[in-house]
């Protein structure tokens, strides 16, 4: 099992694997207030609303680029 | 002082919904063309089917049927920052236009975003150029651990678009980087892009493509003012890179893009090993050094004050710069969403390791497809001593499969939010948090975006290029055509050369050409 151990450990993530809810990195941006997380919340529902996220993804699909 | 021009070209994602559904893309930005060339006071592009507008600036169709447009030359970051803007805001008026005439239902929409999550692995550029006269095969190794490191503030945010998990990244973008370096663009890019295409007399043409499309005002201004210092340093022979040679690049890239703590420390030449953040406060230590010095632009020092900001929130880690970057201000919007849709966003590299040695061990390339995960567990497991030693870790971890095929069942909606981060007008959602005032990302000096719409800047072959086109945009029989080094009229036989970059007066010269020749 040390593959997925070290794979693990090598992605500094957040709190790593443990199932201790969610992070330690989120409770950092909700140190530094709750109105971008507020406003966010809003915002993402009023985006998403009645979005089907997959024909959206394919409606932007592109070919090629630089 | 000296003057420095820099630009940016910004490709854009253009989408086509019919109700609920993907719509045809290419009618829509055809037909987006055909309303610059019939809407905007412009001149042809003589060596493509785009325009030139009356500020100057370039719109064209790039490869991949993207459209693309490049500021006109300026002369300061807050101008760059100044025209991308209007860029934006030209894009939005087309298609606010375009949807006042397409047929009953089709919304079409317009993003500055930098990887396409539709399954192409392609990719949308945000390319800098950098006027400069040092001998080009000097500088990258000037460059490149620049060029890396200031992804730390240049990162877009977003994911991996070669993960089959959601594994965010400070740049996406640097996911399709592969090189150090590279004279290619739409294939094995590098870090430093070799191509010189001066455009111009006298002068070097710096392109930068591993940079992302970016909302904070901030963060671009920051990008454009510290490379063009480093360039600055560079040209004046300070070395300014010599001292933080990277080992490996390509590594450090990555490194970088997945580091959100930012304290992982990068293998240097030689023993030691420093962060990005100390690489960076390399680079802005050596200019703040030399902000008297004759080669520094007179706007060095309050690129260096910015830069110093940003390194300084930087440090106090990224929820510090929340509000201010495009992705510590993302990343946030992604945790909350996780948590909201039940997902334990800290789990998710576990699982993202775990698919990644899954794809690995069928030996499917990282190409961005599907990960076949119910074959790969299923009865017919092509790797079943795998699965099986998967499934044992699981068991005592406490862990289930359903977790990661809930999360797999939402990155389609992450990649949505992602996409939407950057969508043009109020129905952004970086625009909806700016109208919120929950951001403090803009930069003082960074106004008259409706002004820069239709004017070019002050200074340099710029302002004499907008001033033309704005006088002749209206005279379609003089058979105008434009490029960045001149503008001709086959029907007057009148040639301005704007080769001189910092040309301060119109020069014209009578040109007799023959029908259908090309005087470019």
């Amino acid at each position: 099992m040390r593959f997925l151990q070290r794979f693990n450990n090598e992605q500094p993530q957040a709190g790593g694997d443990g199932d201790s809810g969610s992070d330690g990195l989120l409770e950092q941006f909700r140190s530094q207030g709750d109105q971008l997380l507020a406003a966010g919340d809003e915002a993402i529902q009023r985006a998403l609303a009645g979005s089907n996220s997959e024909a959206f993804l394919r409606a932007g699909r592109q070919q090629g680029g630089e | 002082m000296a003057e420095r021009l820099l630009g940016v070209e910004t490709e854009y994602a253009i989408s086509a919904m019919q109700g609920r559904e993907a719509a045809a893309r290419v009618p829509v930005i055809r037909r987006l063309m055909e309303l610059a060339h019939a809407t905007l006071p412009n001149v042809r592009d003589g060596s493509s089917c785009g325009l030139f507008m009356e500020n100057g600036g370039r719109l064209y169709l790039d490869c991949g049927m993207h459209v693309e447009f490049s500021t006109p030359e300026c002369v300061n970051p807050w101008d760059a920052v100044r025209y991308v803007e209007a860029g934006h805001q030209t894009m939005l008026k087309l298609i606010e236009r375009f949807s006042a005439i397409c047929a009953p239902g089709l919304e079409t929409a317009c993003y500055r975003v930098n990887v396409d999550y539709g399954g192409n692995c392609a990719t949308w550029g945000c390319h800098e150029s950098y006027q400069h006269r040092v001998n080009p095969a000097l500088l990258p190794p000037q460059l490149i651990p620049h060029l890396v490191t200031r992804m730390i503030y240049t990162g877009a945010g977003g994911f991996d678009p070669f993960s089959d998990g959601l594994k965010f990244t400070l740049s996406p973008r640097a996911a399709h980087i592969e090189r150090a370096i590279s004279s290619d663009s739409t294939s094995e890019r590098g870090i430093f892009h070799t191509k010189d295409e001066p455009l111009c007399a006298d002068y070097h043409r710096l392109h930068v493509l591993c940079g992302e499309s970016l909302c904070s005002q901030l963060a671009m201004f920051v990008k454009l003012g510290a490379t063009s210092l480093v360039v600055a340093m560079a040209e004046a022979g300070l070395a300014p890179g010599d001292q933080v040679q990277l080992d490996s690049p390509l590594n450090a890239l990555r490194t970088v893009a997945g580091d959100l703590t930012l304290k992982r420390q990068l293998e240097m030449k030689g023993l030691a090993r420093k962060t990005a953040i100390e690489i960076q406060r390399h680079y802005l230590e050596m200019a703040e050094a030399h902000l008297g010095d004759d080669f520094m632009p007179p706007w060095a020092p309050v690129v260096c004050q910015q830069w110093r900001r940003v390194l300084d929130l930087l440090d106090r880690g990224p929820a510090a710069a929340a509000g201010a970057l495009d992705w510590p201000t993302k990343l946030p919007l992604f945790l909350r969403h996780a948590e909201r849709r039940g997902l334990t966003w800290s789990r998710l590299a576990f699982w993202n390791a775990l698919l990644e040695r899954m794809r690995k061990a069928m030996q499917l390339p990282p190409d961005g497809s599907q990960f076949p995960l119910e074959h790969a567990v299923g009865p017919e497991t092509p790797i079943p001593d795998l699965v099986k030693r998967i499934n044992a870790l699981l068991r005592r971890k406490g862990f289930d499969w359903d977790e990661l095929k809930q999360a797999l069942a939402l990155r389609s909606e992450f990649f949505e939010i992602d996409m939407r981060f950057g969508q043009l007008g109020p129905q952004g959602l970086f625009s909806m948090l700016d109208e919120a005032g929950v951001l403090d990302h803009r930069v003082s000096g960074i106004d008259n975006i409706e002004h820069a719409m239709r004017n070019p800047p002050a200074t340099g072959r710029a302002r004499l290029r907008g001033a033309v086109i704005k006088r002749v945009a209206g005279d379609r029989e003089g058979e105008w055509c434009c490029t960045w080094q001149r503008i001709y009229s086959q029907r007057h036989g009148r040639l301005l050369d704007l080769s001189d970059p910092f040309a301060k007066e119109e020069l014209w010269q009578d040109q007799p050409v023959e029908e259908g020749a090309c005087v470019f």
